[in-house]
């Protein structure tokens, strides 16, 4: 980890080296990754990078350069680039320019020394013996299990200074056996020790051997339970076309101009925040704006999108609530820390209470058909399974489903009491639902 | 530089082969990348990136272990990261007794750079810059068009390669992409327009020649015309008709359901987490029909004007041109060096990592579908009853490449052997062996292009390529259309 000391040196180094009005901002970590497959580990690796990247302002004409390097001739060279590419740009309209802030922010809260000081080997070990029992069952044990810490940080010509890092581990896991049975489990923390792996293997096996030789159903409208995982992947698309402040603004979201208007289900409601402690993020944005909690959806309400500075000046009576990406953004302010508030529902309690339906473990290659509607495609993955008079009855081969996502959300019965940290587009928490009516188009071979 | 390069490198290999380590290698690479976008006639920014590091990479008893290390002349730190990529061998190695094989390979001095005519980066951004807002104000002036975009992108990449069996070569590329587009949006519906294709367009190998030859600036109005037109066509019927496929949208069917699917890593299990698995099964190799006789799919990572393009994958491989189905007939994969055994073959130069930082992984080069005897107008002609589909608008695949469904940003309705109607928001589905075996007809290399994806998502932490795909135009019959409407 860069400390912030260092940061801000490498912060003044840059600033001073042109007369312009300028901000930096810095990124990067520290990741070490385990692949697995055939039960082994196939791919074991370490890879630290930050990258600087140096914006200087020429009035309104903005350029922008970054490099890998922090010091001596190449950071020169990159401010020196980011300088040329200003010179050379059009003039920007919309340029809100840097600001300045005496509310410096520096966030550590999800950051987990011993994470970092875990002995990682120790932690690959621990797989052995679930690659011992694999090849016993004659099953086959795919994942990835990473650790790792991020830094975020922004200074500028100004004076503002923010700098927020945090650690990360995650264990996602794949068994397969020889007659088409798939099961998955994945954990997501900030601390390494809260991996179970044992118990992970557990979960992704037994749902292994529970979808043996699956068969299919007909296309059709099904009551679907949706683990967190496969909410997880709608909840990506729903914030990357629904919530963000450009699409809202130039009338391409579903949401454009529907602010006070109910549009999902009484019982759904969505946030974004950053100091949640299941989606946690970065507290500030990266105009250096901190990072507000948004509600998004109260009981099926729209209250407004996220937004960043240049987006809330177009938008009458509007802030920046602090969700700017990266300048130039060309899909402008994002939620990156999404969390759809729970039930009184347990996934038990769903699979009981459901005559006939299908539970999805999660879903593959979503994509968007219409973004306006928020139709989407996408295939089910790692475990589908047919329940019937309140239990699972057989594996299902993966479905192809085609569904808008308001559809959905207007057709949640119940949502779990429990939600789960998953990662994806930022970092999410989300519930299981039960949704009645969800559409399948087709299946796998 | 080249001699001081080389240096670091062969040191970081004679420590891990000092440490232990049955084979090593060690990869320098420098990226220097250009990125504009415009949006609406105003620019939107211009990122300028570079960076460069080492990667090393340790076998150790059958097991890989990996480090990266942007500080190349900190010696000290060069040593950690070998040292590291070997105790990461070592720690994988004694939980994963069935360690990998590397096939034999030539071992290689050379030297390597791709051709250009004219550098993109020692182009003025104004003129790059001015070719973008013009296409987009021309596009603007067309009543109905709410927003247009207009992006280029540069890499210019050099690749220094050295491993503990004697290679060392040095190779660098110069790749070029660009692309327009439009939206409209009326009575809330969303439509766009792209030109060469859509996602930040069409990229190739070469200079700012290939930019130029696109001519974005004349198709801007026609583009225009098109996606407000789209508002009043025809909604895609939901049936089993006939499909002719556009080249960019092609290339996208090519990549996703023959490309993906002949990844040897994945067919073993290796990407069985995260990207999937493949139908095509070590035993359907030289025994499956994968598509009509018509098919005939091959990589080829020599093809000049390629962006997958290289004379040596990152393992020191020669790539080459292999065939992948013939005569509709599956008969070859993609390997890297360590799942070629499988095959009882040798690598066909198909490993290749993002930059210094990743772990060359089994990647495409360059997948075409060979030209076939047709052309666009006899495949037109030819058909009763069909759409004519251009320019992916989405994408989705299940993880054994069986199951896809595509959206094309536009269509065309073919009646009696003409097309008729502009057709909004079609979208096709099918299973990838019966699709291929319902492929009439493939037309001819007068219309024959290479196109270039610079987006290829996969492995753990995600390493993004740049491939390509020739491809002209292809005729299937009786697909499902109208699917998700």
């Amino acid at each position: 980890m860069i400390s912030v000391d260092n940061t801000k040196k490498l912060f003044q180094d840059a600033l001073s080296l042109t007369p312009n009005e300028s901000q930096v901002i810095l990124t990067g970590g520290k990741k070490q990754l385990a692949r697995l497959g055939n039960n082994k580990v196939h791919q074991n690796m370490l890879e630290k990078e930050y990258t600087v990247k140096v914006q200087v302002a020429d009035g309104k004409r903005v350029g922008n350069a970054s490099c890998n390097r922090f010091g001596g001739e190449e950071l020169k060279l990159t401010v020196e680039q980011a300088q040329k590419v200003a010179s050379h740009q059009k003039e920007d309209p919309d340029w809100p320019g840097f600001f300045g802030s005496t509310d410096s922010i520096v966030d550590e809260d999800f950051y987990c020394q011993d994470t970092m000081e875990s002995c990682f080997e120790a932690k690959i070990e621990e797989l052995e013996k679930v690659f011992v029992d694999c090849q016993k069952r004659d099953v086959e044990a795919a994942g990835a299990f990473s650790h790792g810490d991020d830094v975020t940080a922004l200074g500028n010509s100004h004076g503002l200074f923010h700098y927020h890092t945090c650690t990360d581990a995650s264990f996602t896991f794949s068994i397969m056996t020889p007659s088409g049975g798939t099961g998955w489990s994945e954990f997501h923390s900030h601390k390494l020790a809260d991996i179970d792996v044992p118990r992970l293997y557990e979960i992704a096996l037994e749902k292994a051997l529970a979808s043996e030789k699956p068969t299919t159903v007909d296309s059709g409208e099904y009551t679907v339970i949706l683990e967190p995982p496969a909410v997880s992947s709608l909840m990506w698309f729903l914030g990357y076309l629904g919530f963000g402040g450009m699409a809202y603004r130039e009338g391409r979201s579903f949401f454009s101009e529907k602010i006070g208007e109910k549009l999902l289900g009484e019982n759904i409601t969505i946030q974004d925040n950053s100091r949640d402690a299941q989606s946690f993020g970065c507290p500030f944005d990266l105009e250096g704006t901190k990072r507000q909690a948004v509600q998004l959806i109260e009981k099926g309400v729209f209250q407004g999108p996220v937004l960043d500075v240049v987006n809330a000046r177009k938008l009458e009576n509007q802030e920046s609530t602090g969700h700017a990406l990266p300048y130039p953004s060309t899909v402008g302010p994002l939620p990156l820390n999404l969390s759809i508030a729970s039930g009184d529902s347990s996934l038990e309690e769903m699979i009981k209470t459901t005559k006939k339906g299908i539970l999805v473990t999660r879903f593959f290659y979503d994509n968007v058909i219409d973004p306006g509607k928020l139709t989407l495609t996408g295939m089910t993955r790692d475990g589908t399974f047919l329940i019937e008079d309140g239990k699972i009855s057989r594996g299902l081969k993966n479905m192809r489903y085609n569904e808008a996502i308001p559809r959905i959300l207007n057709h949640v019965v119940s949502l779990s009491q429990e939600n789960w940290s998953l990662r994806g587009f930022g970092r999410m928490s989300m519930p299981a639902m039960k949704v009645e009516g969800f559409r399948f188009t087709g299946a796998s071979l | 530089m080249q001699e001081f390069i080389k240096k670091i490198l062969n040191r970081a290999v004679h420590r891990a082969t000092e440490l232990g380590s049955d084979y090593a290698d060690a990869r320098f690479t420098t990226l220097r990348s250009q990125a504009i976008s415009v949006k609406n006639g105003a620019v939107l920014g211009v990122d300028d990136h570079l960076d460069y590091g080492v990667g090393i990479r340790v076998l150790y008893k059958g097991s890989w272990g990996f480090a990266s290390n942007p500080d190349v002349d900190d010696e000290s730190r060069m040593e950690k990261a070998v040292q590291r990529a070997y105790d990461l061998a070592v720690a994988a190695s004694k939980v994963s007794p069935q360690g990998v094989e590397l096939v034999d390979k030539p071992v290689v001095q050379d030297h390597w750079e791709s051709d250009f005519n004219e550098d993109p980066f020692e182009v003025d951004l104004e003129e790059k810059l001015e070719v973008l807002t013009k296409s987009c104000e021309a596009m603007q002036k067309v009543d109905g068009v709410a927003i247009t975009r207009g992006s280029m992108d540069f890499f210019k990449e050099e690749r220094y390669f050295v491993d503990s069996e004697g290679s060392d070569i040095y190779q660098k590329v110069l790749q070029s992409g660009a692309g327009i587009s439009c939206m409209s949006l009326l009575g809330g519906e969303v439509h766009s327009r792209s030109y060469p294709s859509s996602f930040r367009g069409d990229h190739n190998m070469g200079g700012y020649e290939v930019i130029r030859e696109m001519d974005l600036l004349s198709r801007a109005p026609g583009l225009a015309k098109e996606v407000v037109q789209l508002h009043n066509a025809l909604v895609c019927p939901q049936e089993k008709m006939d499909l002719i496929i556009g080249k960019s949208q092609l290339v996208l069917q090519v990549h996703e359901s023959c490309g993906h699917a002949v990844e040897l890593d994945r067919v073993l299990g290796y990407e069985a987490n995260f990207a999937g698995t493949s139908f095509l099964t070590v035993d359907k190799w030289k025994n499956f029909t994968y598509g009509s006789e018509k098919v005939n799919l091959y990589q080829d990572g020599t093809t000049p004007e390629a962006i997958g393009s290289a004379k040596y994958d990152d393992e020191g491989v020669p790539t080459c041109r292999t065939d992948l189905v013939k005569d509709g007939q599956f008969v070859g994969y993609l390997k890297s060096r360590d799942v070629a055994k499988y095959e009882n073959g040798k690598s066909n130069g198909a490993a290749r990592a993002q930059g210094w930082k990743h772990i060359p992984i089994v990647r495409m080069t360059n997948i075409h579908l060979a030209p076939g005897q047709e052309s666009l107008d006899e495949l037109i002609s030819s058909t009763k009853r069909g759409i004519f589909m251009c320019d992916n608008s989405s994408w989705s695949i299940d993880d054994k490449r069986w199951n896809f469904q595509f959206g094309t940003e536009v269509g065309w309705l073919i009646e009696n052997g003409k097309l008729t109607q502009m057709v909004k928001k079609p979208t096709y589905t099918g299973i990838t062996p019966e699709f291929w075996a319902n492929c009439e007809g493939v037309a001819g290399k007068d219309e024959w292009k290479v196109w270039g994806t610079p987006n290829c998502g996969k492995g753990q932490p995600m390493q993004v390529m740049r491939v390509g795909h020739g491809v002209s135009y292809a005729k299937f019959k009786e697909v499902q259309v109208g699917v998700g409407s």
